[in-house]
């Protein structure tokens, strides 16, 4: 019940600090208007003001002490902002007898005095803060020195060395528990900042039990409705999302806790989730392929029609309707260059691009599916378009390709369906029925 | 002559200097102390719930395609649909669900094992006697995929190899109206948006100068059932993603045409000003409704242009009609719909939603059932044609069929030439086709009576997760909070029929 009290009373801690700090930071500027503005009626105000900051000091020093007395925190990292706090109050005192005596003290110690107190009551504020948020609250963003070493978890050479400890679910900790949960801070005399510590449990017991996520400690905690008292992340920081959740349950119950339990070895979904999270290295194609939206704003200006179709892959969908070409297709695919290795799909069906033109679309390697039906397009043109090695469909329907043609576009061996529609070539044509028996699909329609 | 607006409007106009003056005392006091308290609640329950980033009430749209930002969840297949939809539920056992063991059961009764003590509609629980029914009409096999068809579909058997076939469809709803509310909204009570418009939500539109989801309503089927504007509203969805029907004639939007001795030229104008007026009254009362009415006058003008262009059919040869069947010529008909959805769909609008009514033979079936192929067999396997010839079965999904099936039992007197099939909701048969569906492929079994399931059922609800699944979707996450909870398509139900996709 005490106890309770000290904590309650002691939590008002954090909220009082700021009265100190501001009360002492305000009685320099006064003294620097007194010393700079020439204002010496202001005198008054310094002194009062350090009165004020004084008091104020020791009230949150006291609340301090309380609220250490409810635990949780690391050792070193409190003696240190428990001795600058109490340096702050007395020398907050000392500059207030000081200033008020200037006259017999002299201007000089006045100053050296204020100066210290700025300094012990910035040393009790950055230890302070780092208590509450970590140490490396201040620098983890810093555009400056090693920054965000562990944020963004450590760098793989493939998908498949993944661990679904250390590679996902230690960046889901550090990110979500480890904000009260870590060396330092270890409430409930919890550390989940690593697996060893994570196994020697809290003050409720062990955290997880190998292969029984239901029996779990820190499944219970998670999933609970987050009004109830023991839900975690307490005190309304940010919950775990359901796909966290999922990994957890998923590593302790059917990885077995394993600290090195692989990634591969998980669930499609879980896999799927988790692969456009992981560092890999030399980013493969599925990872970071950032959408240039001003780039696509800019195509979408000149008339073309732009779709994300994965934003996984960054694959886009990019069709010239055939009115917005105009007779400038040939100027108009230059600038899709710029994102030449995000086309998945594209139509230009009428809109008047040449044989010259089929050189630029060569440059697509990841096409897919390629609609030029319509387009004064012939054989010379389209030889060029062997190199797109995964183009699975493409649409040469009312062009002028002939059977010769077709036998560069053999080559392509992803290919799946041709559309020959309205074309010069005859269904008989023995190079039809080569790519045919090749496994392409031809359409001819009619 | 022409008028200039461009000095700001709050205070050139009286109109709307009289709305800034509405913020009067009491507006000032609701407004401030509602604000003082939402943030001292706010304060009170944790910033984090009040102000947090929520995906379902603020989505964000993203720039080409107005749809919602991180949509498709995945790589598509599909990027369009035609949704043939045959109001009145086609008989299963007249069509694809071929059972030829009824041959020597017809006109037994229907044993009790198989009925399972499954509740029957008003018109045919009574009965005295639920004898069983063959149909009428020959079946063969077509293609290399060897599919059942009947003799009725001479055209559809030419494309089977082509058809995804799902013999093994559910639903729970018995009655018109609850089952075809289900089948396009996913829920048998009205309220919920449609499917098109939640495709239209969730992906925007691919084509800036027409709606993404347009609707077709046949006007030769026999107008037996009524089809409600809701099957294909918005429910709780801003209301521009609403389907937008076209009429069944030679006009199909109306009022698209300036009036006569009025040359258009400052239509453009006077649509700028009416925007910026309206958008004065959104930033006052923040009605998202103001925004939808907002898009569709802008819809509205560049429909002045696109539509006559997409219903001129001046430029289809004669080979295309004679394709589609002599009716698709007369505007308005399942024919010229048909056809009418082909030049949509080139047009990249994403959602095109056909309705053929007249499907309910409670009696009278062989009859009304042949009329009812007549209208629309060829036109729909010169659609699929079509679109095959041209490439777009690529990246189109069609599907094809009812609310419900047909019992296996004679509603009403079985004579030797005549009998009618009430509702069946156990089984029945629908076809997709294209986009990432198998083609040349059955799915599903069915008892030797027609009557229940044996393989494979696929729910309403799983036809719409699948349907969004070839879209990129996973229909667990196309979500929208309305009146306190997350609603989607599959509500909490759905499964992707895996089986089906390529």
């Amino acid at each position: 019940m005490i106890q309770d009290l000290i904590t309650f009373i002691g939590r008002f801690h954090p909220l009082w600090v700021h009265l100190p700090i501001g009360f002492l930071i305000i009685a320099v500027f006064f003294k620097a208007y007194v010393v700079l503005g020439k204002k010496p009626a202001m005198q008054e105000a310094v002194s009062f003001s350090l009165l004020l900051g004084t008091i104020s000091a020791l009230i949150a020093a006291v609340l301090g002490f309380l609220l250490s007395q409810s635990g949780g925190y690391e050792d070193d990292l409190l003696v240190i902002h428990l001795m600058a706090g109490w340096t702050t109050v007395i020398i907050s005192g000392i500059a207030w007898w000081v200033n008020k005596n200037e006259l017999r003290f002299g201007r000089k110690l006045n100053y050296t005095v204020l100066g210290f107190m700025i300094l012990a009551l910035s040393v009790t504020g950055h230890f302070g803060g780092s208590l509450t948020h970590g140490e490396d609250y201040l620098t983890a963003f810093a555009p400056f020195g090693e920054k965000q070493k562990e944020t963004k978890g450590r760098v793989l050479a493939k998908v498949e060395d993944a661990e679904v400890f250390t590679d996902v679910i230690q960046p889901i900790l550090r990110s979500k528990c480890q904000s009260c949960h870590r060396s330092g801070k270890s409430k409930g005399e919890l550390n989940l900042a690593s697996y060893e510590t994570m196994l020697q449990g809290g003050e409720n017991g062990p955290v997880f039990i190998a292969a029984d996520a239901e029996k779990s400690e820190l499944i219970r905690r998670v999933t609970l409705p987050s009004d109830h008292e023991d839900f975690m992340p307490a005190e309304g920081k940010k919950p775990l999302t359901e796909a966290e959740i999922q990994v957890l349950i998923w590593w302790i119950a059917k990885g077995k806790a394993d600290p090195k339990a692989s990634l591969m070895a998980a669930d499609e979904e879980i896999i799927a989730w988790a692969k456009p999270r992981l560092n890999i290295l030399g980013g493969e194609k599925m990872l970071a392929v950032s959408i240039d939206t001003v780039h696509l704003k800019a195509l979408e200006k000149m008339g073309f029609r732009v779709r994300v179709l994965s934003h996984e892959s960054g694959a886009l969908d990019v069709v010239l309707p055939s009115d917005a070409a105009k007779d400038r297709a040939s100027e108009l695919l230059k600038a899709l260059l710029p994102i030449k290795d995000q086309i998945y799909w594209l139509s230009l069906a009428g809109t008047g691009i040449q044989d010259a033109d089929m050189a630029q679309i060569a440059q697509f390697p990841n096409l897919q599916r390629l609609r030029i039906e319509n387009n004064p397009v012939s054989d010379s043109g389209i030889s060029g378009l062997r190199s797109l090695s995964k183009l699975e469909s493409l649409n040469l329907n009312g062009t002028k390709v002939s059977g010769a043609g077709l036998e560069p576009l053999a080559e392509i061996n992803s290919l799946k369906s041709l559309f020959l529609w309205n074309t010069a070539i005859d269904p008989q044509d023995q190079r039809v029925e080569k790519i045919s028996a090749a496994g392409v699909k031809v359409v001819f329609g009619g | 002559m022409s008028h200039h607006h461009d000095a700001p409007l709050r205070s050139s106009n009286r109109d709307l200097q009289e709305i800034e003056k509405n913020m009067d005392r009491r507006r000032f006091l609701t407004k401030t102390s509602l604000g003082l308290g939402s943030l001292a609640l706010g304060s009170l329950m944790g910033m984090e719930k009040i102000f947090a980033e929520n995906p379902q009430t603020q989505p964000l749209l993203s720039e080409s395609t107005n749809g919602l930002a991180g949509l498709p969840h995945f790589m598509p297949k599909a990027k369009r649909v035609i949704y043939l939809f045959q109001s009145g539920g086609p008989s299963q056992l007249e069509l694809y669900d071929y059972k030829p063991k009824l041959i020597d059961l017809h006109g037994q009764e229907l044993p009790d094992s198989v009925r399972d003590g499954q509740r029957l509609t008003g018109m045919s629980a009574d009965q005295s006697s639920f004898p069983m029914t063959a149909s009428a009409f020959k079946f063969s096999q077509y293609g290399q995929s060897r599919a059942w068809v009947s003799e009725l579909m001479p055209h559809t058997a030419e494309i089977v190899d082509e058809l995804c076939f799902i013999k093994s469809m559910q639903t729970g709803q018995i009655n018109h109206d609850p089952a075809i509310t289900f089948f396009q909204t996913g829920h048998q009570l009205p309220g919920r948006p449609s499917m098109g418009a939640w495709l239209s939500y969730g992906l925007g539109s691919d084509n800036q100068n027409l709606p993404s989801f347009i609707v077709l309503v046949s006007k030769n089927g026999e107008q037996d059932q009524p089809l409600y504007a809701r099957l294909w509203g918005n429910g709780f969805l801003p209301s521009q993603y609403q389907g937008i029907q076209f009429r069944s004639g030679i006009d199909p939007v109306l009022y698209l045409g300036n009036p006569e001795n009025y040359d258009g030229k400052d239509r453009r104008e006077m649509l700028d000003y009416l925007k910026s007026l309206n958008e004065v009254q959104l930033d006052t009362y923040g009605d998202p409704e103001i925004s939808a009415r907002i898009a569709q006058y802008e819809m509205a003008f560049r429909m002045q242009t696109s539509v006559p262009e997409i219903t001129d059919m001046s430029k289809e040869s004669d080979s295309v009609y004679e394709m589609y069947g002599e009716e698709s010529r007369d505007p308005g008909t399942y024919a010229a719909n048909c056809l009418l959805a082909r030049k949509l769909i080139e047009k990249d609008v994403k959602f095109v939603q056909l309705y053929h009514q007249g499907w309910d033979q409670h009696g009278n079936l062989p009859g009304g059932i042949k009329n009812q192929c007549q209208k629309t067999d060829r036109a729909t396997a010169a659609l699929i044609k079509d679109l095959k010839q041209r490439g777009l079965l690529e990246d189109t999904l069609v599907v094809w069929g009812g609310e419900f099936g047909r019992t296996v039992y004679s509603q009403g007197t079985l004579s030797p030439d005549n009998y009618g099939r009430d509702h069946h909701p156990r089984c029945f048969t629908k076809w997709m086709c294209g986009a990432g569906v198998k083609p040349g492929f059955t799915y599903g079994e069915t008892d030797d009576f027609g009557y229940n399931v044996v393989k494979d059922p696929v729910h309403v609800h799983d036809l719409q997760a699948t349907i969004l699944h070839l879209f990129g979707i996973d229909h667990q996450k196309l979500t929208y909070k309305h009146q306190g909870r997350r609603f989607r398509l599959t509500d909490v139900e759905g499964h992707v029929v895996k089986g089906i996709l390529t």
